[in-house]
């Protein structure tokens, strides 16, 4: 009963917290195991909520049983109680998605505005930044925005072709717009974006984030080579600041098919500027898994757009067969490390020449106008000269990479 | 300078773990079911309990399945687990994760699952579990997880496997499902949650066993995506699931089936993964985490178990699993359901 009462008294805290500062950019908790004298545990500062780590087993007990209590009908809560306990709950467990539900409820009868969710949801991102529920949730709200103005754009077209027929008495064919999609405005996107950018930097690899992007270009974006273009040049710094996080190597991968399912000239040109990108990075970087990664997927497409299918010149998304088989495999080599050779399979004799001249550039400028033969060799000169750069001994993980690769050219490309 | 010293120097080590020389290197079958039926009686930590009651369903599936691998399923209360995942039946036919949560397909396929291990599927409305599926499968041949709409490859699987389980498969637009499934195949032969997104273990694991499941493994590119799976395995034997992410149980279990199902299991180094999934137990308190000396819990233990299973590992103290379900090879042969495996 105790326990109770403090919870009722925090949350009400928090509430009063929202209710004072309505743009609360970043939410985290404050160790502390003990609550201090005559001082509540929510603290706010410069638009940073902090909650002291004590009081969270009692902020989530008290808010988590009211709203089990509401769902199953034996407690009724005002909107504004459900807006509260949500908050509360959804701040600490972002994964519990019966109550982000409770709240697509409470945006379905519009007791709950969606510009106002979307927001406490991108903050969420600030103590979690990959939380799969809280982006699912997003997706959601993103659609009922759509829907929503699509609705109103309907209305307002309806009234003008009706306009149209009564003052005219007849149908004005260039005042008829008909049944459009709506445009989802420039600023929407470009806070998807932003939040999509925030949450990656917060974490590595995240994959929710950067799906959420690709989702957005799909869905709401108007998805032309303009949009695309923009999208390349800006996340060239992101990769460029992270280069282990291969989630952001294959977004920029998602756009450059995307250049090729528009069947736009520029993709050889895209593929080359890629393979300078790549080359810089593996020179300045050496040994990231998701760097080398990336690599395969820029030959994979150039060795793609050499060897075109009859679809019209358009890029498909096929996957390339290897004409050896499993069966080739398991005969000729045993199957251990098979891939990575997980032993040390390091040239100890090599020595590297320089490995901080930029030595790849010059190679690698009219590489696209290669034919499929002299494309693996000139791939795996690049290799050789990779492994020829370094000690593998100070950089086991580039050996590993650069290994790696040649493996895979000569498995699947021979 | 020796490979570790490298590793430990450079700016560009390989993200990996270290196995420490105490770790434990035998199978401590007896701890892992004390600690999984201790678990599910610890009730006094009200606060932990509110923070995972929205996978319960989820949870006791874990652990009744680990319980089964080890033989010791009749140590869990039957009657009360069954009671349990009725009452979480709702009227639309779906399952939820708790009492007083919201049906969904995730928690769908976990009480099923449960009740075909006890052979209870009987509990439960199973035409109405059908219709719920059923209704949530889309146009384009995709399954979203509830009636919010959020579509992800994983319920794809999940239901292929519940209507499978329930030897209801045909109810559903199968050919559709798998076109879905398939143009969320990338380029490295690996499948995403969504069309266009970058591959992904836990997402492979569920394309590769619902194309099992409806026996069209013809369409994976075995050999690419084989060579890529096998690329998770790491120095130190753990595999990831995903580039430069660290070594993880769950994801040995995953890339592991997916690597079985498709018939490509040996390319793998499994002394090397044995060794790395028995480090990541807890020789005092029983169970697995995901890397060694980690916290353990239910969820990494299934997974750890179940990958020893698959492994061939101490076949006289873990039953065999199957890939595609992760539940005892022998209730799936009492149900007589034979997933398509590549060999």
């Amino acid at each position: 009963m105790a326990d109770d009462e403090r919870g009722r008294r925090i949350l009400s805290d928090l509430s009063l917290a929202f209710t004072r500062d309505p743009s609360i950019d970043e939410v985290g908790f404050i160790p502390c195991p003990e609550a201090l004298q005559n001082r509540s545990p929510i603290i706010l500062q410069e638009h940073k909520l902090g909650l002291e780590s004590w009081c969270i087993s009692l902020l989530y007990q008290y808010a988590y049983n009211e709203l089990l209590q509401a769902r199953e009908k034996t407690v009724r809560l005002v909107p504004s109680d459900l807006i509260g306990c949500t908050r509360a709950v959804l701040i600490i467990n972002p994964e519990c998605y019966t109550v982000w539900n409770m709240r697509k409820e409470l945006v379905c009868s519009h007791k709950l505005d969606i510009a106002a969710d979307l927001k406490f949801n991108g903050l969420i991102f600030t103590r979690q930044p990959k939380s799969p529920e809280t982006f699912a949730h997003r997706k959601w709200l993103l659609v009922q925005l759509r829907q929503r103005l699509q609705e109103t754009k309907d209305m307002i077209d309806a009234k003008d072709s009706a306009r149209n027929h009564d003052e005219n008495g007849r149908h004005v064919v260039g005042n008829h717009r008909g049944k459009e999609d709506v445009v989802i405005s420039d600023s929407i996107v470009e806070n998807e974006f932003k939040v999509c950018t925030l949450a990656a930097e917060h974490y590595s690899n995240n994959y929710s984030a950067w799906s959420h992007r690709i989702w957005v270009l799909q869905n709401l974006a108007v998805c032309d080579g303009r949009t695309i273009s923009s999208e390349l040049s800006k996340t060239v710094t992101l990769v460029s600041m992270h280069i282990s996080d291969h989630s952001g190597f294959h977004y920029r991968q998602f756009l450059i098919q995307q250049i090729g399912k528009l069947n736009q000239r520029g993709l050889d040109s895209i593929l080359q500027q890629e393979l300078l990108l790549i080359s810089d990075l593996i020179d300045n970087y050496p040994g990231h898994e998701s760097i080398w990664y990336h690599r395969r997927f820029v030959f994979h497409m150039w060795h793609h757009l050499q060897t075109p299918k009859q679809t019209n010149g358009k890029y498909e998304n096929s996957v390339h067969t290897p004409k050896q088989t499993g069966d080739d495999i398991k005969s000729t080599r045993q199957a251990a490390c098979l891939v990575f050779d997980i032993t040390d399979n390091q040239e100890e004799d090599s020595f590297p020449t320089n490995p901080c001249e930029k030595k790849f550039r010059a190679d690698e400028s009219c590489k696209v106008q290669l034919g499929v033969q002299e494309m693996i060799a000139s791939e795996i000169e690049f290799i050789e000269k990779c492994l020829k750069s370094v000690y593998p001994s100070d950089y086991p993980s580039q050996y590993r990479c650069a290994h790696a690769y040649k493996k895979w050219l000569q498995f699947f490309y021979k | 300078m020796s490979y570790k010293q490298a590793h430990d120097e450079m700016g560009t080590p390989i993200k990996d773990v270290t196995i420490s020389s105490k770790a434990p290197t035998s199978f401590l079958g007896d701890k892992h079911s004390e600690f999984i039926a201790a678990y599910g009686s610890k009730k006094d930590y009200k606060y932990e309990y509110a923070m995972t009651e929205y996978l319960r369903m989820s949870g006791i599936y874990w652990g009744l399945t680990a319980m089964d691998l080890l033989g010791k399923l009749h140590n869990m209360d039957k009657d009360k687990v069954v009671q349990f995942v009725k009452d979480c039946q709702h009227d639309c036919g779906g399952i939820s994760a708790s009492n007083g949560h919201d049906p969904h397909m995730l928690y769908t396929l976990s009480a099923v699952q449960i009740l075909t291990l006890y052979n209870k599927v009987d509990a439960i409305n199973v035409n109405k579990v059908v219709d719920y599926i059923k209704g949530l499968q889309q146009e384009d041949g995709s399954f979203t997880g509830d009636k919010w709409g959020e579509v992800d490859t994983r319920f794809s699987f999940v239901a292929v496997a519940c209507l499978s389980l329930l030897g209801r498969l045909d109810e559903i637009d199968v050919d559709k499902a798998m076109e879905f499934v398939l143009k969320c195949m990338n380029y490295d032969g690996g499948f995403g949650c969504l069309p266009g997104s970058e591959s992904h273990s836990g997402q492979i694991y569920c394309c590769v066993g619902m194309l099992s499941i409806i026996g069209r493994l013809h369409h994976i590119n075995a050999d690419l995506l084989g060579w890529w799976l096998c690329e998770r395995q790491l120095p130190s034997g753990g595999l990831n699931g995903r580039p430069e992410k660290l070594p993880d149980v769950c994801y040995s279990w995953w890339v592991l089936a997916s690597l079985k199902i498709i018939g490509r299991i040996h390319w793998i180094d499994k002394k090397k993964l044995e060794t790395f999934i028995l480090a990541c137990q807890d020789d005092e308190t029983g169970g697995f985490s995901d890397r060694p000396g980690d916290v353990v819990d239910p969820f990494h233990t299934l997974f750890g178990i179940a990958g020893l299973s698959l492994l061939g590992s101490f076949p006289d103290k873990i039953k065999t699993v199957n890939p595609v379900f992760c539940m005892p090879e022998e209730t799936l042969e009492r149900i007589r359901l034979h997933p398509q495996i590549l060999s």
